[in-house]
């Protein structure tokens, strides 16, 4: 029996499918041999503690959001602005591709076998009332963003405010005006959740937001050869289905948010510069302290020009 | 002797433990309060305060916890022992919740205890501070431990005859 | 089976005078047993689940209601509530229920109302011949108006698990709350004179020279300021409810030093380390109840039991009772969070197939929280407000129980009978 999980994502929602889709793939493929028990998000408890359990093999597969807690360097995955465009940030969360191989050497540290990323897409901020296109415009916007660093160092660097505030209070400190938005998810959650709450959604694009496809080492060596194989190549199918489907899936929901009263807005090629260079200038020197120069160089090798 | 030696010790531990939970619940108001008007008063984003607020918010826990177990307030259905009258049978009911309590006790230290080793194993730090995990989660095996030990104090001294009711005033005279 | 052994454990552990706290640690120590957990992981994860910057506002509302009371706020509150309901039968229950609907509106959680209104009036109700155990028990119940009524932690659980809108939660819930409010007014007002006789003001030292309406009112300004300041807060974009807490009892040391002049630093401290020591009972329970709860989660016992009722029973009809059945049942034995994250989304496929809207089944489940939190054995609530009140859980379980049946039950079967109820208002703001 192979216990699989996810830390965001219910059922039902397109994370919750991709669960249901690699679960059926592995029990069809070792013609009910392998016995998959699904959990999705909030079932076996918080995002910290599902991926506790992965780590200590008690979730043996999952399609995880990485966190920095057990590891800094995981956090290579919130550069901002690595890469610009859908085109290379595929190719490079691509097996062989250099994000790729980075973050599988880092989870082979912590006793996980990397089977591949599972893309959302661009990340934006979400706001009410007001919104920002320019880093002069957030002057005075205040967002909440994810803890993690350096997630409201960027927010900081486009000008914005930041908040820490937990994600279980967000939806009422946006009713009550304690935070203008909420920065730095896919357009999905922000929909999903906190749609009756927001206004404007501008796709700013400092992170490229993915999941991870992940199983514990221990609980992967302890599988018949056969079986390790079926595994991960049920996870190489939902990887390659989620790169075809994340565009479409992030579109599907644009469309959504537009459809339910949310104004939406890209940017154009300069105005993304223009942000990219904020916050690689005030960012990227402080991410050379906490995660090393080594990684950071290797980013500097293979970002996307200005 | 002995009584005197534990006596002094049960009230340093007392201070401490009262010390320490007052520490951790005025510094739990304050930084609320300096979070709040750090981001509402001066537009700053303070990272890592919650992380700190966090930490003491886990020692206050443990710390209240445990002086709850030493001063017997743990809340308890106390159906049976309001309906022992008789003395014997009392000092007996006693020692069975005492060391039914004690062996329950030293599970929670034993969890505790694996819950550190694996963090050493896998250690995790704060995202914003990068405070260890172990600095909050130790709080849990400090309380375990005591409440352990409160646990032993309740089953020596009911073998011993004293009831943990009147136990105040028993000590107080064996001192004198 | 193994369920109903565990339930038996717990039983005969809080029974025999086991402290609640360790009956449950006990049990836990059970199902780590038969389960085979893991012990790398199972301490940890209880770590994780108390280490909440929601959960923060437990230890501040409960030193802000040790506080009001060491620093005079809660005298002052009383003589004004006294004055206000005056000599009016049940006047002083009905006090508690809307006083603690108004903390419900302030807090998401049901911990703040029994801190805080329970330290403040079950020494008042007690002069005015309520039995402690009764005030304690509705104290209990009245409390979980604070899940009914918005902002509700439980409310935004169910909607980020079952992916409904928040607001629409929210909206819908305020009508069983307002039901609730009168049922529980009612059933104070018919326990006069059957369970207990209510003492008149003025028979009863110190009542006697009850102060005027205006020197009552004035004199209250300054606490009733704290509520307006929690509320003005929250609602005004200041802070979010846990920072609201810290403001609190902030509030609550400045009135008590230099308004009333009551507190001094010896009281503050005392009030400070009773305030950590109640806290400490509570989470304690809530650590060993949140890891049992995770090991029944993933050996996906609430699970099966779901399946085994869909196959039981397949009227739309029989269904709603059956899963009203079950959320009470569950609710007995297992902590809200759980109850809301993990059972209750279960059901959400199988009512709507049964014609039931999710927003509508929100609010039902959010009326058996309310039950179960205050259904032994796994009763927090309840446990919680005994501890508050100072009386003995047996005092309190006969009163608590009595509630459940005669408002707490109704209430739940009109809120799953009659959509319209919860469904009413979150139409009306256009949010469904
Ligand atoms: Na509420
Ligand atoms: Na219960």
């Amino acid at each position: 029996t192979l216990k699989m999980a996810t830390d965001s994502g219910a059922k039902g929602s397109p994370a919750g499918d991709t669960l249901e889709r690699w679960a059926e793939i592995i029990e069809q493929g070792s013609k009910g041999e392998i016995d998959v028990k699904v959990f999705y998000q909030n079932e076996l408890g918080s995002q910290n503690e599902v991926f506790d359990l992965h780590v200590a093999g008690d979730v043996d597969v999952m399609l995880n959001w990485p966190m920095t807690s057990y590891d800094k360097r995981i956090g290579v995955i919130y550069t901002p602005y690595m890469t610009l465009s859908w085109g290379e940030a595929l190719k490079a969360y691509s097996p062989g591709g250099w994000v790729n191989e980075m973050l599988g050497g880092i989870y082979s540290d912590l006793g996980l076998k990397f089977f591949g990323p599972w893309p959302e897409g661009f990340n934006g901020v979400a706001t009410r009332g007001k919104y920002a296109t320019t880093i002069e415009e957030a002057d005075g916007l205040k967002v909440r963003t994810m803890t993690v660093f350096p997630a409201p160092q960027t927010m900081q660097a486009l000008g914005y405010q930041t908040a820490a505030i937990d994600w279980g209070e967000v939806y009422t400190a946006l009713q009550t005006g304690v935070v203008d938005g909420e920065a730095g998810n896919v357009i999905y959650w922000d929909y999903e959740y906190f749609r009756d709450q927001l206004d404007y959604y501008v796709r700013s694009k400092h992170f490229f937001m993915t999941g991870v496809l992940s199983m514990n080492a221990d609980s992967y060596n302890d599988l018949s050869p056969e079986h390790q194989q079926i595994v991960a190549k049920a996870a190489e199918e939902v990887m390659q289905q989620q790169f075809t489907a994340a565009r479409a899936q992030d579109n599907f929901y644009v469309k959504k948010a537009e459809e339910s009263g949310m104004k939406y807005f890209e940017l154009s090629d300069e105005q993304i510069k223009e942000f990219a260079r904020a916050a690689r200038e005030k960012v990227w020197p402080l991410m050379d302290k906490e995660i090393g120069s080594e990684i950071m160089d290797n980013i500097r090798a293979n970002a996307t020009q200005l | 002797m002995m009584v005197r030696f534990f006596t002094q010790l049960d009230h340093k531990m007392g201070l401490l433990l009262n010390a320490t939970a007052l520490i951790s619940s005025l510094l739990l108001v304050g930084l609320m309060l300096f979070l709040v008007a750090a981001r509402y008063i001066f537009g700053w984003s303070i990272v890592g305060l919650l992380e700190m607020i966090m930490v003491f918010g886990m020692w206050l826990y443990m710390v209240g916890g445990l002086i709850a177990s030493r001063k017997r307030e743990h809340l308890v259905v106390d159906f049976v022992q309001t309906n022992i009258h008789d003395a014997r049978m009392r000092r007996l009911h006693q020692g069975l919740v005492s060391l039914i309590t004690l062996l329950i006790t030293l599970f929670f230290v034993y969890l505790s205890y694996r819950m550190l080793k694996w963090g050493m194993r896998r250690p995790q730090h704060t995202p914003g501070l990068s405070i260890p995990l172990w600095v909050p989660q130790s709080a849990i095996l400090f309380a375990s431990v005591g409440c352990a030990l409160y646990s032993l104090r309740d089953l020596i001294q009911c073998a011993l005859g004293i009831f943990p009711d009147d136990q105040q005033t028993t000590s107080d005279q064996e001192v004198q | 089976m193994e369920g109903l052994v565990a339930v038996g454990i717990l039983l005969v552990l809080m029974i025999i005078g086991i402290p609640v706290a360790w009956s449950f640690a006990g049990v836990l120590a059970y199902l780590a047993y038969i389960y085979d957990a893991n012990f790398n992981t199972l301490m940890l994860q209880g770590y994780r689940s108390i280490d909440s910057v929601i959960l923060i506002a437990l230890p501040l509302f409960v030193l802000t209601g040790y506080l009001m009371q060491s620093g005079g706020i809660a005298h002052r509150l009383v003589d004004f509530i006294e004055v206000l309901v005056g000599k009016r039968k049940g006047g002083m229950g009905a006090s508690m229920v809307l006083a603690s609907g108004i903390f419900g509106a302030i807090a998401g959680t049901s911990t703040a109302a029994v801190a805080s209104i329970g330290t403040i009036m079950i020494d008042p109700l007690e002069k005015r011949g309520y039995p402690r155990g009764y005030s304690s028990a509705l104290l209990g119940i009245s409390s979980l108006l604070g899940i009914l009524i918005p902002p509700s932690i439980t409310m935004i659980l169910f909607a980020v698990v079952t992916r409904q809108s928040v607001a629409a939660c929210f909206a819908a819930s305020i009508g069983p709350a307002l039901l609730l409010i009168a049922g529980l007014i009612l059933a104070n007002r018919f326990s006069i004179g059957r369970l207990f006789h209510e003492v008149s003001v003025g028979a009863q030292d110190g009542l006697e020279n009850l102060p005027t309406k205006g020197q009552a009112t004035v004199k209250a300004l300054p606490a009733l300021s704290l509520p307006v300041i929690i509320l003005g807060g929250i609602y005004g974009g200041i802070c979010t409810p846990t920072e609201a807490a810290a403001i609190a009892a902030f509030v609550a040391i400045l009135i008590g030093f230099f308004i009333y002049r009551d507190l001094n630093v010896k009281r503050l401290g005392h009030s400070v380390i009773s305030a950590a020591e109640t806290t400490g009972t509570v989470i304690l329970i809530l650590l060993f109840s949140f890891m049992i709860g995770r090991i029944l989660a993933s050996e996906r016992i609430p699970q099966e039991l779901t399946e085994a009722i869909t196959a039981m029973v397949q009227d739309p009809l029989m269904i709603l009772i059956a899963v009203n059945i079950f959320l009470i049942v569950t609710g007995m034995i297992m902590d809200d969070v759980s109850v809301t994250v993990v059972v209750a989304p279960l059901f959400l496929p199988l009512m709507v197939s049964s014609g039931v809207d999710p927003i509508h089944y929100a609010s039902i489940v959010a009326c058996s929280v309310v039950i179960g939190a205050n259904s032994p054995p796994v009763a927090p609530i309840l446990y919680m407000a005994c501890r508050i009140g100072k009386v003995s859980i047996h005092q309190a379980v006969m009163p608590a129980i009595a509630l459940m049946v005669f408002v707490g039950i109704p209430v739940m079967l009109v809120t799953s009978f009659v959509p319209e109820l919860s469904l009413f208002l979150p139409k009306l703001l256009g949010l469904m």
